[in-house]
């Protein structure tokens, strides 16, 4: 939970800051956070692997954005408005797309640095055993 | 193993992920910009509506501008100079318009392809090969010698412009941008020429030498003349001249082209495109019409219906020097339409022949280098154009070719030059800067000598009680004996334009007391000879406007304002007549079949309106499309269900006159019809289409709102953000006009009365927001669909538009700090 948490408000600050580029970067932060609990905690769920995680934190994060854009003006307008023009897509799946897009990004960053930490952390004992 | 299969997987579909998310794919945008919820497409849901209170920096300026928003979302400018004026004009348009103001200005300049993609580039080489960008550029340049001060606007402007976009983070770009995965490029002050220009390409590009030429191919250069005349049969000109007269003529037979000499450019040639209707209505009653006793000028021009719309509201303020309200082009410093404390004017479209095409003889069909010209091979202007598309890469080049009139341009597989008016210098832009601060009708038509193409009729109203019209701009003076319907020889230099006439059409306070123009022929051929062009627009909004104002004493502002949307039409009247004259005559001699007796009944029934209620409009319409279909199967393309070209109603009206003539018959059936056998036919056709496919006639199948609709397309065509199939009481012939496709109608309507307080109301077919989330996007549709006009708020101070409560928003532009 602290990993998709901590995902989701890294995605919606970093988006904030720095741009749709924030997703893959804090899925893999929280991608690799989750992949170090896992590889210190055995009885953590499989189902909150990194890449799970860092999905859910990425669609967390960007539904946020577009719940508090909500205040600042019509974005069920515009979400009507672009889904018609590309490809005659309704609102709601302009939405849909939206999020499915944060979620791909981010679990895919997630993914890869849950991988690679699951990589560096079955390196190190083995290093350590060659000492 | 496993790990690193696990890490090369995920970092394999990072990847995947990644092209589309920072890469165009095909017609769609990069996907990370876009989707963004902060700097994405989400953005324009942020911007919609103008904050309550806001600043910006702008270069350039001398003092602070004070912008208030009214009610309307239209912009008023209070600001110390106008130089600083038009640095704010610069800015409000921009924030309400940039993507319009872009594509626009790249649809003349040939650059579409650079952000719409290698789609658009046939487009762009054609409008480069018209050479309109590069005549804006001359005209610019010769700015600062010949108009310093009107350089300097054009700068300002720009500046306000540039200002805007360098404000704008990537996300704040319009909604269009996002889409296109493009940025906003800086203005130049030179933009502004190249819209001028466009506007010229879109009123005064009619060669109607070519129509001729090809109708001629078909049924003989007499029958050409007669079909498309110099002088219109039925008058109403803009100069008063003895009211309306209907003049008759015998219409020469076709004389068809032995098949052996027909090739299959010149014989079959290409049919036409479906006619727009492009024109425009104004009038304007002196004290001694109007009911108030206030001079009254209403305008409506009639331009092709867009969103965002053609025109934007704007009122510029700077005290003791302009006080102007109006509509501006967006990308034009100043207003084009509107009105100050002391004149209101407004323009129609003259559509004088100011363009000639010659048939050239080149050296090289293939790649001509050189062109005849007096028995000496002359040298070719050469100038190499590159299409470049979105990554900036060349996608085409193209050789445009020149001699000294104009461009040469293929004309159905033939080389020819042109010469036009809207190519050649210009200064329009001063003509409307003086307009806006004339004080009476005589500096306001001082102020429009300047003014040089696209030629229009200039109507002007002013408080001191006058009231005039003048048709302004550059008409050729040609060789004696030579006329611009007809292509002229290219290979000698007697064919030249000698300059300009020296006469415009003008009146002045005339004695019935109103001034009426819809792109009427301006002089009566009787009274001024001389010719000005050819195929005039169709007289009908000339006759029914000179009507209205004709048989009434006098008019008040609503009477003018309805008349803006007055349901039936002269033409509906002349026709519906002829169609019942026509049956009557075969039922006296006992020859009218039940169906087409029956159609004439409902005609007979028809009260000539086009409210989208009216199920007999449809009938009359449907039957006049089968009544020409019928007519000029002479002018039909084999193998196509469209014409080469097709005569105006009038001469429909003349051939009505004449029942026995060879027109009449239907060259494609065997038998030899009359004029009475294809009324007759058109009758039943149209009776029998209309309950095939629209029910039967009481069914609500044939309400016009069925037929009678407007299409206001997106610039980029985009159907969610067009407002498609909207029901509108108007029709063929109408003073609210409308054209096969509804894409063309009244683009900005509006009422002013100059009393000691100028009292004003108008509207048009959008909203001022470009933004398509904005309710400002489309918020005057509704008041434009329904025939209605909005107060115009015209105050002198922010202070008395605050007092009035009607303030929606403010912004305040600063200099730089130093």
């Amino acid at each position: 939970m602290t990993a998709l948490l901590l995902g989701a408000a890294g995605v919606a600050a970093g988006t904030w800051v720095g741009g749709w580029v924030a997703l893959p970067v804090a899925g893999a932060f929280a991608g690799a956070w989750q992949g170090w609990r896992l590889r210190r905690n055995a009885s953590t769920s499989r189902l909150r692997g990194p890449a799970a995680t860092a999905a859910l934190a990425g669609t967390a994060g960007w539904a946020v954005l577009l719940l508090a854009g909500t205040v600042r003006g019509p974005v069920a307008e515009v979400a009507h408005l672009a889904g018609g023009v590309l490809g005659g897509l309704p609102g709601a799946a302009f939405f849909a797309v939206t999020l499915l897009f944060a979620g791909l990004l981010a679990g895919t960053g997630g993914g890869a640095a849950g991988a690679l930490v699951q990589l560096a952390t079955n390196a190190a004992p083995a290093s350590r055993q060659g000492e | 193993m496993r790990p690193l299969l696990r890490l090369v997987g995920w970092s394999a579909a990072l990847a995947v992920v990644l092209v589309p998310a920072s890469r165009r794919s095909g017609p769609l945008p990069a996907l990370g910009p876009l989707l963004d919820p902060v700097h994405g497409v989400w953005n324009a849901a942020y911007s919609a509506e103008l904050p309550e209170s806001s600043s910006a920096t702008v270069p350039g300026l001398g003092d602070s501008v004070h912008v208030v928003y009214d009610d309307r979302r239209v912009p008023h400018v209070f600001a110390s100079t106008s130089s600083d004026a038009y640095r704010a004009l610069g800015y409000v348009v921009a924030r309400d318009r940039l993507f319009q103001m872009e594509t626009q200005t790249r649809a003349t300049a040939g650059t579409l392809s650079e952000v719409a993609g290698e789609a658009l580039v046939e487009i762009d080489v054609e409008v480069r090969r018209l050479g309109l960008a590069e005549a804006a550029k001359r005209d610019f340049e010769m700015l600062d010698r010949d108009d310093p001060q009107l350089a300097e606007a054009l700068q300002a402007y720009a500046d306000g412009v540039n200002a805007f976009i360098g404000d704008l983070s990537p996300g704040d770009k319009p909604f269009e941008y996002h889409l296109l995965g493009a940025d906003p490029a800086p203005w130049a002050p030179v933009h502004t020429f190249y819209l001028l220009k466009r506007m010229g390409w879109t009123l005064a590009f009619a060669p109607v030498e070519l129509l001729k030429e090809r109708v001629a191919a078909r049924v003989g250069p007499q029958a050409a003349d007669a079909l498309f005349p110099a002088d219109a049969p039925i008058r109403e000109p803009i100069v008063p001249h003895r009211g309306a007269r209907w003049v008759g003529a015998h219409v020469p037979p076709p004389v068809f082209p032995d098949p052996g000499e027909v090739s299959s450019a010149s014989g079959f040639p290409r049919p036409e495109s479906p006619s727009p209707v492009l024109g425009s209505n104004s009038w304007a009653v002196a004290a001694s019409r109007s009911a108030s006793g206030n001079p009254i000028l209403a305008g409506d021009p009639h331009l092709s219906l867009t969103l965002p719309s053609t025109w934007y509201e704007a009122h510029l303020v700077v005290t003791g020097e302009i006080d102007v309200y109006g509509v501006t082009l967006p990308g034009v410093p100043g207003i084009v339409i509107g009105f100050n404390r002391d004149v209101a004017w407004t323009f129609t479209n003259t559509g004088a022949d100011v363009l000639d095409y010659y048939r050239e003889r080149l050296d090289d069909p293939d790649a001509p280098s050189r062109y005849l010209l007096d028995g000496e091979w002359t040298p070719l202007t050469m100038r190499v154009e590159h299409f470049r598309g979105r990554d900036g890469a060349v996608i085409r080049s193209d050789t445009v070719r020149s001699t000294h009139r104009g461009p040469v341009v293929d004309v159905d597989g033939e080389a020819m030059s042109l010469r036009w008016t809207v190519l050649e210098g210009q200064n329009e832009l001063r003509s409307l800067m003086d307009a806006a601060k004339a004080r009476t009708v005589d500096e306001w038509l001082d102020a429009m000598s300047a003014w040089h193409a696209p030629a229009q009729n200039g109507l002007v109203a002013g408080r001191d009680g006058g009231i005039a019209v003048q048709s302004a701009g550059y008409f050729p003076l040609r060789p004696p004996g030579a006329r611009g319907d007809s292509v002229q020889d290219g290979t000698t230099r007697a064919s030249d334009w000698l300059g300009r006439t020296a006469r415009f059409p003008v009146a002045k306070n005339p004695s019935q007391g109103y001034l009426a123009s819809a792109n009427q022929q301006p002089y009566d051929p009787d009274a001024e000879p001389d010719y000005l062009g050819a195929d005039w627009p169709e007289p009908w909004r000339a006759l029914t406007i000179n009507e209205l104002l004709r048989y009434r004493a006098s008019h008040s502002a609503a009477e003018l304002e309805a008349y803006q949307t007055h349901p039936t039409s002269i033409r509906a009247r002349t026709f519906r007549a002829s169609f019942l004259t026509v049956v009557d005559q075969m039922a006296e001699q006992g020859r009218v079949a039940p169906k087409v007796a029956e159609a004439a009944g409902m005609l007979e029934e028809w009260d000539g309106g086009y409210d989208p209620a009216n199920e007999r409009a449809v009938l009359f319409e449907t039957a006049m499309e089968a009544l020409e279909d019928g007519l000029w199967d002479e002018l039909a393309v084999p193998g196509d269900d469209r014409r080469t070209a097709t005569p105006r109603e009038d001469i429909l009206w003349l051939l009505l006159g004449q029942p026995n003539s060879p027109w009449w018959d239907d060259r494609r059936t065997p038998a030899t019809e009359d004029r009475d056998a294809v009324v007759a036919e058109a009758l039943t056709a149209a009776l029998d289409e209309l309950r095939r496919e629209h029910g039967p006639e009481d069914g609500g199948g044939w309400a016009w709102r069925n037929f009678g609709q407007h299409n206001i397309h997106h610039l980029l065509r985009l159907p969610p953000l067009s407002r498609l199939r909207l029901s509108t009481a108007s029709g063929p012939g109408l003073l609210n006009p409308m054209s096969g496709t509804g894409t063309h109608g009244a683009s900005w309507r509006m009422v002013v009365e100059l009393g000691d307080q100028m009292s004003a109301r108008g509207t048009y077919p959008g909203g001022q927001s470009g933004n398509p989330a904005s309710r400002g996007y489309d918020d005057r549709l509704t008041h434009w669909v329904a025939g209605e006009l909005e107060d115009l708020r015209f105050p002198r101070t922010e202070a008395e538009l605050r007092a009035a409560g009607l303030v929606r928003a403010k912004l305040v532009l600063t200099p730089p700090r130093p």
